[in-house]
């Protein structure tokens, strides 16, 4: 007599041996060690009409009895337009490009675009973590990018004390990161006007800046299926923290036509706070986690950010995994979407979208499979949609009819395999 | 009782013991000797408990009184009601192929590497007196018919283990690593979230040279399959898992299979039922979603 394969019986076997135990079986944490754990992914990241993101992920990892050495290495190529932060015209518009070599033409109602960015990005990054003593563990990293105008150097430390049987853990970090910019035709004296092709008067070198950021936090046991953190951040940046490519609109205040372009000012100190909170559970088989951030700073800008996942699994170690994300920010004090000709200067200003009121959301799923022997592959798609919100009044005149907040839609797709 | 031997290694206290025709051991990561030695006194006393009260070896033990009962019913205590109760129960999960009235298969199957293989006819003879679902079982008193035998040497040693790590557990907060023979369990997480690490030995190399050398954070490990107990008849090998439903050791089953889960006695089980279903093994252990390891 031959029969068939029993199926899937691994449930009744575990109830039958709580039963016989007279406990519940608890998880089951074994990974192979012998070699070294990669995970490697390749992501795409396209905005309609502008960036394109192609990036290589490779993280490499291999454990000791003395402790856990992570490598991480990424590689960027990124082309296409992005905003200028000048305003659409009625008429056509030409823009010297950052080199200061050559010009681009803008049609008349279109979002000026810079079509000149590209840059390609390297990426590295090490990381050492340990135990100390009975119920500490330290993480200690060095990190480096490169790009054509922009170099990172930076350094981070994090202890972790577990308490309370490690049901809590008390978390500390610090980074220390000091950058320096070498913008492409060098970085423009702020609120100095956009010069014809040729003419470099008000450019300088390069720049600098540092970054500090902190972090405290607890992550608390909740019984057997359920985790929760809390975490308050603080990170301060001071230096050049202006976007040497970022313009801004000097228009009419009677006609709204612009009649000349101003390199845009920021300030050089800024200071952030955020407050995160996440709760994973265990549903059976299925794990979710919510999350919520609130960030706020000293250039105005507060952010609310909802994020969560759902983690399906399914037969023969199939899973899916829908992603939710929901972000909102307020504009910085000093955004505008413009200059008025005749007006007082402010002390700083900037168009850039990224600085203005905006609310965006990331709808997306990942598909995977863990295979034999722990391989994981798995492919996320994800849509997202950026939408600004215009000041009230913004638009007066010949702004009326033109679009100063597009909408800004990309896809993301990532391939990742872990072996 | 036996011997127990303490001593301190890298960060941990070491203890070891033989049991159950093993040799076993337990990694303990507390700091004191006097709490090593009553962890370590806690798991073999358990262990040696477990081995003398099962053991199909030893005279006037629960088992013994069973097979020797002629026909008669005999009454048994809470905890052999519970392993007749699970055994039930596998043998229901794997549709008759794990079975503990299998035990008398041994007397014509005996795995020395050599080329005895029995005749089919006594086989048969023996394949007769198998079989749980003609056991008389109530929940209190078990009735075996005369001729057949019930073991518990394929649930004993995860079970043990099981048991054993829950004795650790009670006594210390801190991590412990039961190992008896292979069959493992870690009842927590190391400090600073370390594993510990363990080797599976594999059928063509020595233990340091381990083919797979896993991490264990938590959680149990066990192993079916022994490379050395096998026979070898006109260039056929026939493994030493037996198929209760047939008399005959399975066919095309793997050397080794090593599962993970949360208690020795699930991942003992899903490794014992992966072989039996031969060929069929990797498709089994991939419908359970557990991870495993297999060696062919």
């Amino acid at each position: 007599m031959q029969l068939g394969p029993p199926g899937r019986l691994v449930s009744s076997l575990c109830a039958a041996t709580a039963a016989l135990l007279g406990v519940p079986s608890g998880p089951s944490l074994a990974q192979e060690t012998d070699t070294w754990k990669f995970d490697t992914s390749l992501l795409y990241y396209g905005e309609s009409q502008r960036v394109q993101d192609l990036s290589a992920n490779l993280l490499a990892q291999r454990g000791w009895r003395a402790g856990l050495l992570t490598f991480r290495l990424t590689a960027d190529v990124l082309t296409g337009a992005s905003a200028s932060g000048a305003t659409p015209a009625l008429f056509p518009q030409t823009f010297t490009t950052p080199s200061g070599l050559g010009t681009y033409h803008i049609a008349a109602g279109s979002t000026p675009l810079d079509p000149t960015f590209h840059d390609t990005r390297i990426a590295a990054s090490a990381g050492w973590l340990r135990g100390v003593g009975k119920r500490g563990e330290l993480d200690v990293g060095l990190s480096a990018s490169n790009e054509y105008d922009y170099l990172h150097t930076g350094a981070n430390a994090r202890y972790a004390l577990g308490l309370n049987q490690r049901n809590t853990t008390l978390g500390f970090g610090f980074a220390f990161a000091a950058d320096s910019v070498s913008p492409v035709g060098g970085a423009p004296v702020p609120f100095s006007a956009m010069l014809p092709p040729g003419e470099t008067g008000n450019k300088e070198g390069s720049d600098s800046k540092t970054v500090l950021d902190a972090l405290i936090g607890v992550t608390q046991v909740l019984g057997k299926q359920t985790v929760a953190e809390l975490n308050y951040s603080y990170s301060r940046s001071s230096g050049y923290l202006t976007d040497p490519y970022k313009l801004l609109s000097v228009v009419d205040p009677g006609t709204g036509d612009p009649g000349g372009y101003l390199f845009e000012s920021r300030p050089d100190q800024r200071t952030k706070q955020s407050v995160y909170a996440q709760v994973k559970h265990h549903f059976g088989r299925p794990i979710a986690d919510l999350s919520y951030r609130y960030m706020t700073d000293d250039w105005g800008v507060a952010s609310h950010t909802v994020e969560m996942h759902w983690r399906q699994p399914l037969r023969a170690g199939w899973y899916v995994q829908p992603h939710l994300r929901w972000y909102t920010q307020t504009a910085a004090d000093f955004y505008t979407p413009y200059l008025l000709n005749g007006a007082p200067l402010p002390d700083h200003a900037s168009a850039d979208y990224r600085l203005g009121a905006l609310d965006d959301t990331t709808l997306g799923l990942k598909v995977g499979k863990v295979g034999q022997d722990g391989r994981e592959y798995s492919l996320r798609v994800e849509y997202y949609r950026q939408s600004g919100r215009a000041p009230p009044d913004a638009a007066f005149g010949s702004l009326t009819g033109l679009d100063l907040f597009p909408t800004v839609d990309a896809a993301i797709a990532q391939f990742q395999v872990r072996f | 009782m036996g011997e127990t031997t303490l001593r301190l290694a890298e960060g941990y206290w070491a203890g070891a013991f033989q049991a159950m025709a093993s040799p076993c051991q337990v990694l303990m990561e507390v700091d004191d000797r006097r709490d090593a030695s009553r962890v370590l006194a806690a798991v073999s006393s358990e262990v040696w408990r477990i081995e003398a009260k099962y053991s199909r070896y030893l005279p006037s033990n629960i088992v013994h009184r069973i097979n020797d009962s002629r026909g008669r019913p005999v009454e048994v205590d809470g905890e052999t009601a519970r392993l007749l109760d699970y055994a039930g129960r596998l043998h229901a999960l794997s549709a008759g192929k794990f079975d503990v009235t299998s035990g008398v298969l041994r007397r014509v199957w005996r795995f020395d590497g050599s080329d005895r293989v029995p005749a089919p006819q006594d086989v048969e003879k023996v394949r007769a007196l198998v079989g749980w679902e003609r056991v008389a079982w109530d929940g209190h008193a078990l009735r075996l018919e005369p001729g057949m035998e019930i073991d518990f040497g394929g649930i004993g040693k995860e079970y043990a283990a099981d048991r054993a790590a829950a004795a650790a557990a009670a006594l210390t907060a801190e991590s412990c690593l039961v190992n008896l023979g292979g069959d493992l369990l870690a009842t927590r997480p190391r400090r600073g979230d370390r594993p510990w690490l363990v080797g599976i030995e594999s059928p063509d190399v020595p233990v340091p040279l381990a083919r797979h050398l896993l991490q264990l954070h938590a959680g149990a490990l066990a192993t079916s399959g022994d490379s050395k107990r096998f026979l070898l008849k006109d260039g056929v090998r026939y493994g030493h898992i037996l198929d209760p439903t047939t008399g005959w050791p399975v066919r095309d089953a793997p050397r080794s299979v090593t599962v993970a889960a949360g208690t020795c006695l699930d991942a003992g089980m899903l490794s014992t039922f992966a072989m039996l279903q031969g060929p069929g093994a990797e498709t089994f252990l991939l419908e359970q979603e557990v991870r495993h390891w297999i060696l062919r």
